[in-house]
C-alpha cells in the first residue's frame, strides 16, 4: 500500500458532504480573532479549506458574514483520533465566490499561530519575583484552554510562599522566630549530686568542676555524662526540641514554617495544531 | 445469734471486771498514742477551725480569677516508660491554667514516651518535650528542665498522675506569701476500687495526707511536697541547687529548702489522682522507699536541722524531727515491744485484749473519718472511699509491718542505696547519707 500524507488520509476517512467543493474534510470550528484580542466562535458557519500553498491558505464559508481585512481567524479540524486541531490565518483578502459562498485567503500568522507553533507552554521562574510566570500572557492562554485550542497539562507540584506565590529557599530554624541562627545546647549530668548544668558551667581552667558541689576533675562516663539539651536560637532567645524546616520567600523575603507553604500545582499549556502544511500538495 | 450474744456479753463483762490500771497496761500504750497522734489532734484542729471561723476552709472557687495570685508555672513531666500513661497526663495539665508551660523530661526511655509527648506537643502550644540519653532518675530530670524555664514556679508531675481541673490554681496560691518555698498537695488515689487493697491506701491517703498535711501545715512541719504533685518556688529551687539524688527526692529538697528558711505549706484544694500499688508485694515495696527516706533524710542527712546552736536553726525544724523520731521510731519498736510481750506472756484473754484494741482502733478512726468529711469538698467521693473502715486496725497492721522492717534496715543498713528507683551508675556515684 503506498504511503499517504496525513491529508489523504483524513480526506479519505471523512465522509465527503455533498456540499463540499473541497477535497478537504470540513473545518469543525471557526473563531474570529479580532484585533482587539478577544477571541468569538462564529457560529453555525460551515467550512471548508480549499487551497493550501506554501504562502496562501484559502477558506471557503457558506455564509454572508464579512471577515475584515487584518483580522485574524482561528479554525479547527478533526483530526483522525478525533481531537480538533488548529490553525490561525492572518486575512488578507475577502470576496465571494460566483456560487454565492465567502472566500477567505490569508497566510499562517498571529498570536495563537505563536502559540499554536510550540509543543507546550510551561511556566517558567521570573529571576524578578521568583514567581512562576508564562511568556505568553497567562489569560490568553486560560481563554484558548476554554476554547479548547489548548488543553491544561500537569507538570509537577511546588511548595510555594503563603504569601505571593514567589518560590521560597528552605533551612533548619528557629520554631519560633524561623532564624537559622541556632545551636544545640550541650549539658552535663553530674551523678553524684543530680545537678544538670550547660558545659560552660562546669569548666573551669581545663577542668570539669560541678558548680552545685564542687566536685574538681570529674571523669566522664564515671562521674558525669553529656545531655543533648534544646536547641537555642540566637536572634530571639527562645528554645525548642528540634529546629523546624523554616521556608524563606525569594520574592518577598517572608519567613514562614514549611508546613505553611501553599501546595501550588505547576500546570503547562499543550496546543492542538493543525499541520496546516500536510495539506499542500507539495508536501 | 447465742453465740454472738454470748460472745458479746462474755466481752463486756470482761471490760467491766478489768482494772483500770491493768487496761492502761495492756492497751494505754497503744492507745495513748496512736490516738491522740491520729485523731485527737485532727479532731481538735477541726474544734479550732470550727471556733474561729476557718471552716469551711477558702479554695480558689471561692475567689474571683481576677483576685487569684497567678504566678508563671512550669510543670515538669519527668518519667521512664510511660508511653502509656503520659498523654492522659498532659491532658488533664494542658490548658488549665493561663500562665503555663510543660517539659516532659524522658529519662532514656526504652518505649515511644518521647514520641507520645512530642505528638501531643505538635498540637498543643507550649510544651517542651526534651529526652536524656540514659536513665538518670528523677532528679537529674527536674534539675534537666531547670535548665530550660524562667517560670516563677515549678510543679512536678508524676507522669502517671492527673491533676484535678483547678489543681495548678489552687497549689500556686500559697506561693503568694515570699516566705513560701514548697506547696504539698493533696494526693488521691485514682484506682481506689481496683481491690481491697486500693481501696485501703485511698482510705489512707486521705486521712494521712489530706488531714495530716492539713494538720502539719498548722503545726508549721510540712516536710515533703509529694513527687506525685508539688510545687516550688524556682528562684528558691536554683539556690539549693536544685534537687539531690533519690529515692526520697521530694522530701529531701523540701527540708532542704526549710533549712535555707523557707516555708513548706499545704494546699488541700489541691488534688492530684495518682495509682497506688494493687498488690502487697508492690505496696510493700513503696512503703519500704518511704520509710527508707524518712530515716536517711530526717536522722542522718538532715539532721542538723535540730542543731540548735546553728544560724539557720528554727524551732518548727526541730519540731518536724522530734515528731519523726518520736513517732516513726521510738512509738515504732515501742508497739513492736508490746507485741513481743503479748507473744512472750499472753495475757489468759487474749482474745478480748485483741478485740478491744480493735474496736478501740476503729472508734479513734470514725473520729478521723468524721473530720476528714468535715472538710472535704467532694463528700459522695470520701464517704465511699471510707467505706472501708473495718479493715483499716488490719492494714494499719501491714504499715506498721512494713514500717518495722524498713525503718530497722535503714537505720543499720542503709539500704536506700540499694534501691533501683535511681539507676546503679547513679546510685554508685553519689554520697551515701
Ligand atoms: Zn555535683
Ligand atoms: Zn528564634
Ligand atoms: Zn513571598
Amino acid at each position: 500500500m503506498p504511503r499517504r500524507t496525513p491529508a489523504e488520509e483524513q480526506a479519505a476517512s471523512s465522509p465527503v458532504r455533498r456540499d463540499s467543493p473541497s477535497t478537504f474534510p470540513p473545518l469543525s470550528d471557526i473563531l474570529v480573532f479580532q484585533k482587539d484580542e478577544v477571541l468569538a466562535r462564529v457560529a453555525k458557519v460551515r467550512g471548508w479549506l480549499v487551497e493550501v500553498s506554501s504562502r496562501d491558505i484559502e477558506l471557503e464559508f457558506q455564509t454572508s458574514v464579512r471577515f475584515p481585512e487584518d483580522d485574524h481567524l482561528v479554525f479547527g479540524m478533526d483530526a483522525l483520533n478525533g481531537e480538533t486541531q488548529y490553525a490561525e490565518i492572518n486575512i488578507d483578502n475577502f470576496y465571494r465566490s460566483s456560487s454565492g459562498k465567502v472566500r477567505v485567503v490569508g497566510h499562517s500568522a498571529g498570536v495563537v499561530q505563536d502559540i499554536l507553533n510550540q509543543p507546550l507552554h510551561a511556566p517558567y521562574l521570573c529571576p524578578k519575583t521568583h514567581t512562576f510566570r508564562f511568556a505568553h500572557p497567562e489569560s490568553l492562554l486560560r481563554q484558548l484552554c476554554g476554547l479548547g485550542i489548548v488543553e491544561e497539562a500537569f507538570l509537577d507540584r511546588v511548595e510555594v510562599c503563603p504569601n505571593c506565590s514567589g518560590l521560597p529557599t528552605f533551612r533548619p530554624g528557629c520554631q519560633h522566630c524561623g532564624s537559622p541562627r541556632t545551636t544545640l545546647d550541650r549539658l552535663i549530668h553530674h551523678f553524684a549530686c543530680g545537678y544538670v548544668g550547660f558545659v560552660s558551667e562546669f569548666e573551669d581552667a581545663g577542668r570539669i568542676i560541678c558548680p552545685k558541689c564542687r566536685t574538681k576533675d570529674l571523669v566522664v562516663g564515671a562521674d558525669f555524662e553529656y545531655i543533648d539539651g534544646a536547641h537555642r536560637c540566637f536572634d530571639c532567645a527562645q528554645h525548642f526540641e528540634k529546629p523546624e524546616r523554616i521556608g524563606h520567600c525569594l520574592g518577598c523575603d517572608f519567613r514562614f514554617p514549611a508546613q505553611q507553604a501553599d501546595l501550588h500545582d505547576l500546570m503547562g499549556f499543550r496546543p492542538k495544531r493543525l499541520d496546516i502544511l500536510a495539506f499542500s500538495p507539495a508536501s | 445469734m447465742i453465740s454472738w450474744d454470748f460472745a458479746l456479753n462474755g466481752w463486756t463483762f470482761w471490760l467491766s471486771a478489768l482494772h483500770r490500771d491493768e487496761l492502761w497496761w495492756t492497751m494505754g500504750g497503744l492507745l495513748l498514742v496512736d490516738g491522740p497522734r491520729y485523731a485527737l489532734s485532727k479532731a481538735v484542729m477541726f474544734l479550732w477551725d470550727a471556733l474561729t471561723g476557718n471552716w469551711p476552709l477558702k479554695s480558689v472557687q471561692d475567689q474571683e480569677i481576677e483576685d487569684r495570685y497567678e504566678p508563671s508555672v512550669c510543670v515538669v513531666l519527668a518519667g521512664y516508660n510511660e508511653a502509656e500513661t503520659v498523654e492522659a497526663t498532659l491532658t488533664s495539665i494542658w490548658g488549665t491554667y493561663p500562665r503555663l508551660e510543660i517539659i516532659v523530661i524522658d529519662d532514656g526511655s526504652e518505649d515511644d514516651m518521647h514520641c507520645v509527648a512530642q505528638n501531643f506537643a505538635q498540637d498543643h502550644a507550649g510544651i517542651l518535650v526534651l529526652r536524656k540519653p540514659q536513665r538518670g532518675g528523677k532528679s537529674s530530670c527536674i534539675n534537666f528542665a531547670l535548665k530550660y524555664t524562667e517560670a516563677e514556679i515549678v510543679v512536678v508531675v508524676d507522669t502517671d498522675s492527673h491533676l484535678a481541673p483547678d489543681a495548678l490554681w489552687e497549689i500556686v496560691q500559697p506561693l503568694a506569701d515570699p516566705q513560701v518555698g514548697a506547696v504539698s498537695a493533696t494526693v488521691l488515689a485514682r484506682n481506689t476500687t481496683t481491690n481491697l487493697i486500693t481501696w485501703l491506701q485511698a482510705e489512707e491517703y486521705l486521712h494521712s495526707i489530706f488531714v495530716g498535711r492539713m494538720l502539719a501545715e498548722r503545726l508549721g512541719i510540712v516536710s515533703v511536697a509529694s513527687g506525685a504533685f508539688g510545687a516550688f518556688r524556682r528562684e528558691a529551687v536554683q539556690r539549693v541547687g536544685g534537687w539531690d539524688v533519690g529515692p526520697g527526692e521530694d522530701g529531701d529538697i523540701t527540708l532542704r529548702l526549710r533549712k535555707m528558711g523557707y516555708d513548706a505549706v499545704f494546699a488541700p484544694y489541691a488534688e492530684c489522682f495518682t495509682n497506688v500499688p494493687e498488690s502487697w508485694p508492690a505496696l510493700f515495696r513503696q512503703r519500704r522507699r518511704w520509710n527508707r527516706g524518712t530515716i536517711r533524710y530526717k536522722c542522718r542527712k538532715h539532721v542538723d536541722m535540730a542543731f540548735f546552736w546553728y544560724p539557720n536553726f528554727r524551732f518548727s525544724n526541730l519540731l518536724l524531727l522530734l515528731n519523726v523520731w518520736f513517732f516513726n521510731i521510738v512509738c515504732l519498736y515501742g508497739f513492736w515491744i508490746y507485741v513481743l510481750g503479748w507473744l512472750i506472756a499472753p495475757p489468759d484473754d487474749l482474745f478480748f485484749f485483741l478485740w478491744t484494741t480493735y474496736v478501740a482502733y476503729l472508734m479513734f478512726h470514725v473520729l478521723q473519718v468524721a473530720v476528714a468529711l468535715a472538710y472535704s469538698r467532694n463528700l459522695r467521693r470520701d464517704a465511699a472511699t471510707s467505706v472501708v473502715l473495718p479493715f483499716v486496725p488490719i492494714y494499719q497492721l501491714f504499715r506498721k509491718c512494713a514500717r518495722l522492717i524498713s525503718v530497722t534496715e535503714e537505720l543499720f543498713f542503709r539500704r536506700s542505696f540499694d534501691d533501683n528507683y535511681v539507676p546503679w551508675h547513679v546510685r554508685e556515684a553519689t554520697w551515701h547519707w
